[in-house]
């Protein structure tokens, strides 16, 4: 049979750094992503020179970003792995970090992100099959079909699906690292631009560039380098999935993170109430509703009544999205699930201020990624 | 002349164009799955090859389970504002289209149809048409 992440050794997060989440700028993508990784190795109370192997994800950068970067911490001649799937790019980093001081094969390992907008070409447009209209859905336009249905088969209003960004707006508001930092009201975000079906530039994730760092270890590990064990968070799962032919093509992105969900908490042996916070991949609104309710933390056609009675807000039953999440928070694509745990970690540990979820033990962090890939992690303090 | 602006895509039996009803041109594997568009690299499915895929026009009537007003748009296709599509067709797949309708008079579950419409010439001269879905039995 199989092993899961829970029947390797334990595994555990001792580390977080950021740099802030912002609008493209002059900034060099070196400078964004060694901020991160200073931060992290400064809040574990580590040197570089105790960091095994390091995990890069990035997905808009040209190819091979880690050494240029990385060396500059002094160049320690560790491996380093490059890393691209999508939005869930970091995600796929720390993943590929877990397993490999789960595996025993380092001790102290580094998985981070950084990224700088930038077009890049998707393969699927590239693999030689035609197609009817693809090109002229944006993933905007993707996700603003799938509002379209979900509104029309449960009355949810316009007004409605944007509440999901109001929540968002104010967790943002209190998240220094966040690209968007200000509260906004219901008529603010309705009232911005218009970008396809029924979302405003408010409700969509503003796409820029920063970085995320985490640093993973074992229990040897910790006791070895002196970390504090007060302050470490263990990772109970790592779940990871891919599309398949499902009878309803069109939630293809809801039926994986049904699938993917149901694996991590399967794994760690949980059931959907028990999570006290999710950070999960809400680029645009809609996604939020249909994945708490694909991820069984409320019924089908719910979402919206838990929403309006703050079931997910800061000191709900369930958080989502305290950090502000990819529509407030930002998502710069490589270190957008890394930021994830990240913000977890750092709500485990009773260390967020103003936007503490209270009693926060368990929380389960989700991405997916266009092609279609979704990446769902635990971790429990 | 008439040129199909994607005929790899869809086709029609009609010889004038405009308006005229499109077929699309998708594939069935010995499995029983039915998929567009239409390739032989592996059934999706099963993971059939070549010798068990076989093209299979599907008609262009389906069902609507979404649509869009676009405001917004880059990376290639037509300039917005324009309206998409989810269709639901009667052979089976869902696809994703072009609508020849505007957003206000559409329902999830309306009976759909698809057909060519006139996009504009080409450098040649020729009259290029591109498929749209429709109400059915929608206005000509």
């Amino acid at each position: 049979m199989a092993n899961h992440l829970k029947d390797l050794q334990a595994v555990y997060v001792v580390g977080i750094g950021f740099h802030k989440y912002q609008f493209i700028s002059e900034t060099p993508y070196v400078v964004l992503g060694l901020a991160a990784a200073r931060e992290a190795l400064s809040d574990a109370g580590v040197d570089w020179t105790d960091i095994e192997s390091a995990h890069v994800a990035s997905a808009l950068l040209p190819m091979a970003p880690g050494r240029a970067m990385l060396k500059h911490l002094g160049a320690t001649g560790i491996p380093i792995q490059h890393v691209e799937n999508a939005s869930a790019s970091g995600s796929t980093a720390f993943r590929n970090a877990c397993i490999e001081v789960g595996a025993g094969m380092t001790d102290v390992s580094l998985a981070m992100g950084v990224d700088k907008p930038a077009m890049v070409a998707f393969a699927e447009t590239q693999t030689g099959v035609p197609n009817l209209a693809e090109r002229s859905i944006a993933p905007f336009t993707h996700f603003a079909l799938l509002a379209d249905r979900y509104s029309q088969k449960t009355g949810l209003s316009v007004e409605d699906m944007a509440l999901v960004a109001v929540k968002d707006h104010l967790n943002a508001s209190k998240n220094p690292y966040a690209q968007h930092q200000k509260e906004r009201s219901l008529e603010k975000i309705l009232g911005g631009k218009k970008i396809a079906g029924s979302f405003t530039s408010l409700q969509c994730t503003p796409v820029g560039e920063g970085a995320a760092a985490v640093l993973i270890a074992s229990e040897a590990g910790i006791k070895r380098l002196g970390i504090d064990p007060s302050r470490v968070i263990r990772v109970t799962a790592s779940a990871a999935g891919s599309e398949k032919v499902y009878d309803d093509a069109a939630s293809f992105d809801a039926a994986l993170t049904k699938d993917t969900t149901e694996d991590a908490l399967k794994q760690a042996g949980l059931s959907p109430q028990d999570i006290d916070m999710v950070e999960l991949h809400d680029a645009f609104t809609i996604e939020e509703l249909e994945y708490v309710e694909a991820m069984g933390l409320c019924g089908e056609g719910t979402a919206l009544q838990h929403l309006k009675e703050g079931a997910f807000d800061i000191g709900g039953r369930c958080a989502v999205n305290a950090s502000g999440g990819l529509i407030a928070m930002g998502h710069p694509i490589g270190p957008t699930g890394i930021g994830q745990i990240g913000e977890i970690t750092r709500q485990l540990r009773g260390e967020a201020g103003s936007r503490q979820h209270k009693d926060a033990r368990k929380a389960l962090a989700h991405m997916v990624g266009i092609g279609a890939v979704c990446y769902v992690h635990i971790l429990e303090k | 002349m008439q040129k199909l602006l994607n005929p790899g895509v869809y086709d029609t039996e009609v010889a004038r164009y405009d308006q005229a009803i499109a077929e699309l041109r998708g594939g069935r594997c010995a499995c029983g799955y039915t998929y567009f568009p239409m390739q032989a690299y592996g059934c999706e499915k099963c993971g059939a090859t070549e010798s068990s895929l076989t093209e299979k026009r599907l008609s262009g009537r389906g069902t609507l389970v979404a649509s869009a007003d676009v405001h917004l748009h880059f990376g290639g296709g037509p300039k917005a504002p324009f309206v998409v599509g989810t269709i639901e067709l009667d052979d089976g797949p869902t696809v994703r289209a072009l609508l020849a309708e505007e957003k206000a008079g559409l329902t999830i579950g309306d009976p759909m149809e698809a057909i060519l419409t006139s996009v504009g010439e080409n450098e040649e001269g020729d009259e290029n048409f591109d498929l749209r879905f429709r109400k059915l039995g929608g206005a000509k």
